[in-house]
């Protein structure tokens, strides 16, 4: 093995201890401390970190608490940090820099460790004085915290590069949707006014469309519902910002698709993260969530607006009001209501999920249009030219053999900007040749075009697209229906 | 017997760790493994498969022509709906706050005048006599749409209300 798929091996598998822990402290906030969903999450931690100790990561595995990230060996761990708002605020409220984890770590001791980072009264159970007696009094041994100390070289702060606004705006989205599950599970009042803010802030601050929506891209982020309704809500955004909504109408949609999954709150935990096939007697208690999220709204109906409770009804049905819930009244669902539908598809079917694979976007897309009659096709098509069929952030192979990451998108959906990483065939690219190339654009005696797609797991070649021949258009497989057995829909 | 000089043993070894990075490379075979171990049931993946010919139509599908798309289109139809939905199948706190949204915004209740509502659709739908039916006023077809569903959710209303009394009242 090279020493470079070696390194590949270990940044993943540190990535999987980094998000088993942020999982973990997700689970302490939403569930009761010796609940058997915590337990699960800290078994997690503990599997992990000894796959990654198995793969030869350092030990003890340090992860370093920087701001708005989680870093590892001075590298920023963006997927994991998405979602690590409170790990990372709890971390900054106790002055913790690092936390070291080594092998013989076991899930009552990892638990612990989130009674110290969470319980208020433990909030100066860490401090200079008290660190080592608190942490044997608790039997943390396997564990190590360093604190904040500007002298010591392992504490290395990694400045805001330009995506940090972006996770900045990621985090507290995702942060405001944590609180309001963990409210609404509660039969609490939610905190909606919080969800608009941030939607609100995000708009403010949408000038780089770009990086949000590359957040939205990637492929290491969480398995968690509230990851999936942040991303749908940032894809929804962006294709009402380029529709040239105003001010007001992107943070109306904004929080409609942020909140639209509010009813799987209600869904039995058992339930909505079931590995294996649902039962009819599960199916009918997980297909009462848009119902249940509309509830839910409609109580707290002076601060939302209807749109929003109209997105977390809706979302399941088709164009016509097919799909379900199946309302005594039936109407087509709003505009809305038909863009959030659409960009949920497209997030379920690009998201990594335990009962499936990931697929390419322009997989997805496909995949969408071979079952066109599930959406409004107006609505499709118009997501499909925003997003592009290779979305900013997706990494290319061009023809050439050199690599890639799209940058922008162009009037031609086929043709996008790209940033060669590599010169061709995967060697250094050579001094004074441009890096930022337009492909199908004619360039020095050379069109660069788009050989495939690259991801983690695996490369994609992409065809020739047929352009001129619209009589090729039409006995495509519109019969069937995303939605037609109810065991095979995306959660 | 761990045999060195196995000629099969370094190739066993390539695959255990090909087996490995394999695993380690596609998280949700990972994420299987765990969920094998966790909850000790069987995993079906689904695999869709998207052939190379779907992918090169799929410009021509995109590339449709274009209407204009209204984000702020069918709220009002759509948020009566769910609140007649809400009214009928909530529990009681929501039945009682979607019925207090039904009054304000709509003026929905079980106790409507269904006869002055009935006369402003009439009045709409002679509005619209003589009218084509494309070139018909949007403003007005919107009335009458929500006149009716206003009328039908009255009705749905009315019916859940008195389905729902003590028996012994009516």
């Amino acid at each position: 093995m090279s020493v470079t798929s070696l390194g590949l091996l270990q940044r993943s598998a540190v990535i999987d201890f980094a998000n088993a822990l942020v999982n973990a402290m997700l689970n302490r906030l939403l569930h009761a401390r010796d609940s058997r969903f915590v337990a699960e999450a800290m078994q997690e931690v503990v599997t992990t970190l000894t796959l990654a100790h198995a793969l030869g990561a350092e030990q003890p595995l340090q992860l370093q608490v920087d701001g708005l990230r989680l870093c590892h060996d001075g590298y920023a761990l963006e997927g994991p940090s998405l979602q690590a708002r409170s790990l990372l605020e709890h971390c900054a409220d106790r002055n913790i820099a690092m936390l070291s984890f080594r092998p013989g770590l076991n899930g009552a001791e990892a638990n612990r460790l989130f009674d110290l980072l969470l319980l208020p009264e433990n909030l100066e159970a860490l401090d200079r004085n008290h660190r080592d007696a608190t942490l044997l009094a608790f039997g943390i041994r396997h564990i190590l915290v360093t604190l904040q100390n500007p002298a010591d070289p392992d504490n290395r702060r990694i400045g805001l590069d330009e995506q940090g606004k972006a996770l900045n705006h990621y985090q507290n989205l995702a942060e405001a949707l944590q609180q309001n599950h963990r409210l609404a599970q509660g039969d609490h009042e939610l905190a909606v006014d919080q969800a608009a803010t941030a939607v609100e802030r995000a708009v403010n601050d949408f000038d780089e469309p770009s990086m949000l929506l590359s957040l939205a891209m990637k492929d290491d982020v969480d398995r968690f519902t509230v990851g999936h309704s942040v991303r749908v809500a940032l894809l929804a955004l962006q294709v009402a910002r380029a529709m040239g909504a105003n001010r007001d109408q992107l943070v109306h949609v904004g929080g409609a698709a942020l909140m639209h999954d509010i009813g799987k709150s209600k869904v039995p935990q058992e339930i909505l993260f079931k590995q294996g096939r649902l039962t009819e007697e599960e199916w009918q208690s997980m297909a009462q969530h848009p119902r249940l999220g509309a509830q839910i709204l409609i109580e707290q109906h002076e601060s939302v607006d209807p749109r929003t409770i109209g997105a977390a009804f809706c979302h399941h049905m088709g164009a016509d009001g097919g799909g379900y819930p199946e309302p005594l009244m039936p109407t087509p669902p709003s505009s809305t209501s038909r863009l959030i539908r659409v960009c949920d598809v497209f997030e379920a079917l690009t998201a990594v999920r335990p009962y499936k694979r990931a697929l390419n976007p322009i997989e997805a897309f496909a995949i969408m249009f071979r079952n066109e009659n599930d959406f409004d096709p107006q609505w499709l098509r118009r997501f499909a030219k925003t997003i592009g069929l290779f979305p900013i952030g997706t990494r290319v192979q061009m023809q050439d053999g050199a690599d890639g990451l799209v940058v922008k998108q162009t009037d031609d959906i086929c043709h996008p900007i790209v940033r060669l990483i590599t010169g061709a065939a995967g060697v250094e690219l050579p001094d004074g040749q441009p890096d930022i190339v337009e492909t199908g654009v004619l360039l020095e005696g050379q069109t660069p075009i788009i050989a495939g797609i690259s991801t983690h797991d695996r490369y994609l070649p992409v065809p020739d697209f047929d352009e001129n021949d619209p009589a090729q258009v039409g006995p495509m497989a519109h019969d069937a229906c995303l939605a037609q057995h109810p065991h095979d829909h995306p959660h | 017997m761990f045999d060195a000089c196995d000629p099969m043993l370094e190739a066993r070894l390539a695959e255990s760790v090909e087996a490995m990075m394999h695993c380690l490379h596609k998280p949700e075979a990972l994420a299987l493994s765990l969920a094998e171990k966790s909850a000790g049931e069987q995993v079906e993946m689904r695999v869709e498969t998207v052939t190379p010919e779907e992918l090169a139509r799929l410009p021509l599908h995109i590339r449709g022509d274009d209407q204009e798309l209204d984000l702020e289109g069918g709220v009002s139809a759509e948020y009566l709906s769910l609140l007649v939905d809400a009214c009928t199948t909530g529990d009681e706190a929501t039945q009682a706050a979607s019925r207090a949204l039904l009054q304000q915004d709509f003026a929905v209740a079980a106790t409507s005048d269904l006869q002055n509502a009935t006369q402003a659709m009439v009045q709409c739908l002679q509005d619209l006599s003589g009218i084509d039916q494309d070139e018909a006023d949007e403003a007005t077809q919107a009335r009458l749409a929500e006149l009716c569903g206003a009328i039908a959710a009255s009705v749905i209303v009315a019916s859940h209300d008195e389905n729902h009394r003590d028996p012994d009242l009516r």
